[in-house]
């Protein structure tokens, strides 16, 4: 047999890798590489060069399920783990999770393994459509995946991102937050895991989530429980600053790793990361008014900017998507009626009778959320949206909804109007709505059917 | 005493070691990905039972992962076949010999990649992002028609252009 570049043994190692081998196959490799020293060095090489390949195109655990890994984890589900596990890293801090449960150990203290919200997510549910995250804010944003211009709301799969222009957030469907100033460009391949390409990249990373990391060509940038920018201009030298936290900055060559803590900034010349100063010019912290933003479970993400659109079929999306219309507050100068207005678990019947009002002279700030999935898929929708605010009002009649748009929407959205098809007017019929007695957090479980599910609420603002 | 974060952190940083270390040991993918839970398992419970401080994460990791793969090739031996603890053992030195080369190579390789055309990327993405089976129907390839039949020539072309810029990269001493 010769050697890897010969006409016999590269096939045998490729189809080895590719799992079309058969027994006789892995038996005539097994042959070759006893007492075969430089084979063996052959041999390591092309497994060691598919896996880096693997790991930087498609990320090393975004491989679609097969049978031995769903019984592995089936297996892990009846040993006790609650949610789907699909990455190694998954695996481990499952692992972790689990073992301390046992032995009774808070270790994380207040992180939430147990019930943080990337453990509800099945990221896995269809390989192919995987949603690795979404954007949540585009501030003249001028982006692209692929050619599909990407916007608030925008569903982003395995690839790259490309900012041109304007800045962008990202949500990971593992909770990171990322911030991209433009020109940037990212590869997202792996729910814990970042290329940066070129430009800056920031992440919050929620204590819940830990390992996460931002690469850049020879250099890992590992998340120990923090916030912290990476830029990577053109000259290639790549600056990590940690605005918050600690993060390890590992130098895949030479294996340096360096721990940076607050305030801490290194520069990466291309071999080694030596201190740097922080340039405030570089890393913008993405700003924001926490107290507008809600917190969300399950099924719902809060969008930062709201999307161009929410006429049914025209924003679909796997996930129940929340948005702060306007900016503006807005002071009622008459009562305005909403579907319901009391603390209480509700049933929408048919032709629901509205009742309530939110009293005039009071300043409201007002949240749409939306439901429009893709295809004719039934999952069931669950959630919840948690404000810092008294929930005044909730409005889910389309009639009122509709009338109330113009007043209350966003101007940079288009809704539902009494010019568009009534056939295609939301509907919340059958569906299940809770507002809780604090008046602070509205549930749901939402099972679309022919048409969208569209809700709006009416928060108190501060005056 | 070792934390919880401490071995958060080390497990971070070689994880991908310990993965690539067990991937060259077995042919089969699924086992791999099914040891290195297993691994994982045993590294984290070993790790707060040693008696004395664990110098090299990495290396002890590699020794228990190496250790597992044997258990594993013995309890399914009669599966399926896969390499012989001879060869294994040889793998795992060889490994352990190469491994400042091996290194090298993928620093060489992270830069041939960003030199890939997008047509390439594509190509490696659909291979590597997906299952087979849905490799197959988004390349057109004829129904039933497996994986290797519609992409191998393609992707073999890729992996040697990317051998070759590895190859040339680390003779001429420009990662």
């Amino acid at each position: 047999m010769s050697g890897p570049n010969g006409s016999e043994t590269m096939p045998l190692f490729e189809a080895v890798h590719d799992q079309i081998a058969s027994d006789e196959d892995v038996a005539a490799l097994d042959d070759w590489l006893r007492d075969n020293p430089d084979g063996q060095r052959q041999y390591l090489e092309f497994v060691d060069m598919q896996h880096e390949i693997e790991r930087q195109i498609a990320g090393v655990f975004s491989r679609g399920p097969d049978s031995r890994t769903e019984n592995a984890t089936s297996k892990a589900a009846a040993d006790g783990f609650l949610f789907p596990i699909h990455s190694v890293r998954w695996k481990v801090f499952a692992i972790a999770a689990s073992l301390l449960a046992a032995v009774g150990i808070g270790w994380w203290g207040n992180s939430r393994l147990d019930d943080k919200p990337i453990a509800a997510i099945d990221l896995d549910a269809s390989p192919v459509s995987r949603v690795l995250g979404i954007v949540t804010a585009s501030e003249n944003g001028l982006a692209y995946s692929g050619r599909r211009k990407l916007e608030s709301g925008s569903a982003l799969r395995s690839g790259r991102v490309d900012l041109q222009s304007g800045s962008m957030k990202i949500r990971m469907e593992s909770g990171v937050e990322l911030f991209l100033a433009g020109p940037s460009q990212i590869e997202m391949n792996d729910p814990l895991q970042v290329q940066l390409v070129s430009g800056t990249v920031t992440a919050e990373v929620p204590d819940s989530v830990i390992g996460f990391a931002v690469k850049v060509p020879g250099l890992n940038v590992v998340d120990l429980g923090t916030s912290f920018g990476v830029s990577l201009p053109a000259n290639g030298q790549a600056k990590v600053h940690v605005f918050d936290g600690v993060v390890d900055a590992e130098v895949e060559r030479s294996q340096q790793r360096v721990r940076l803590k607050d305030r801490q900034t290194v520069l990466f010349d291309g071999t080694s990361v030596a201190e740097s100063s922080y340039d405030q010019d570089l890393f913008v912290q993405p700003g924001m008014n926490r107290d507008a933003i809600p917190t969300t479970t399950g099924d719902v993400r809060f969008l930062h900017t709201p999307p161009t659109s929410v006429r049914v079929g025209q924003f679909e999306h796997d996930l129940v998507l929340c948005f702060k219309e306007r900016t503006e507050s807005t002071l009622l100068e008459t009562d305005l009626p909403v579907s319901l207005d009391a603390p209480g678990h509700y049933r929408v019947k048919p032709r629901w009778q509205n009742f309530g009002a939110v009293p005039r002279g009071t300043l409201v700030d007002s949240y749409f959320i939306h439901l429009d999935a893709i295809g004719p898929e039934k999952r069931t929708r669950e959630g919840s949206i948690t404000f810092n605010r008294p929930i005044l009002g909730v409005v889910f009649s389309s009639s009122l909804l509709k009338g109330q748009n113009e007043i209350f929407g966003d101007p940079r959205t288009a809704y539902v109007t009494d010019r568009t098809n009534p056939k295609s007017d939301p509907t919340l019929e059958n569906e299940t709505i809770t507002l809780s007695a604090d008046r602070r957090t509205i549930r749901f479980s939402w099972r679309i059917r022919s048409r969208s599910d569209q809700v709006r609420v009416f928060v108190a603002a501060d005056r | 005493m070792p934390t919880e974060l401490d071995f958060v952190s080390e497990y971070s940083r070689w994880e991908n070691e310990v993965y690539r270390f067990i991937l060259s040991l077995v042919p089969h993918r699924p086992d791999a990905d099914e040891l290195m839970q297993e691994t994982a398992k045993t590294l984290w419970t070993k790790y707060f039972q040693a008696e004395e401080p664990i110098r090299s994460f990495k290396a002890w990791a590699c020794q228990i992962a190496f250790y597992e793969v044997l258990r594993y090739r013995k309890s399914k031996a009669r599966e399926r076949l896969n390499f012989s603890q001879d060869v294994i053992e040889q793998l795992a030195n060889a490994r352990r010999q190469h491994d400042d080369a091996l290194t090298e190579r993928r620093v060489a390789l992270q830069a041939c990649l960003q030199e890939l055309k997008w047509p390439d990327i594509e190509l490696l993405r659909t291979r590597y992002g997906i299952t087979p089976d849905e490799v197959s129907a988004a390349t057109d390839s004829p129904a039933g028609q497996p994986i290797t039949n519609a992409m191998s020539k393609r992707l073999q072309r890729v992996r040697r252009m990317l051998a070759h810029c590895v190859e040339k990269r680390i003779a001429g001493g420009t990662l």
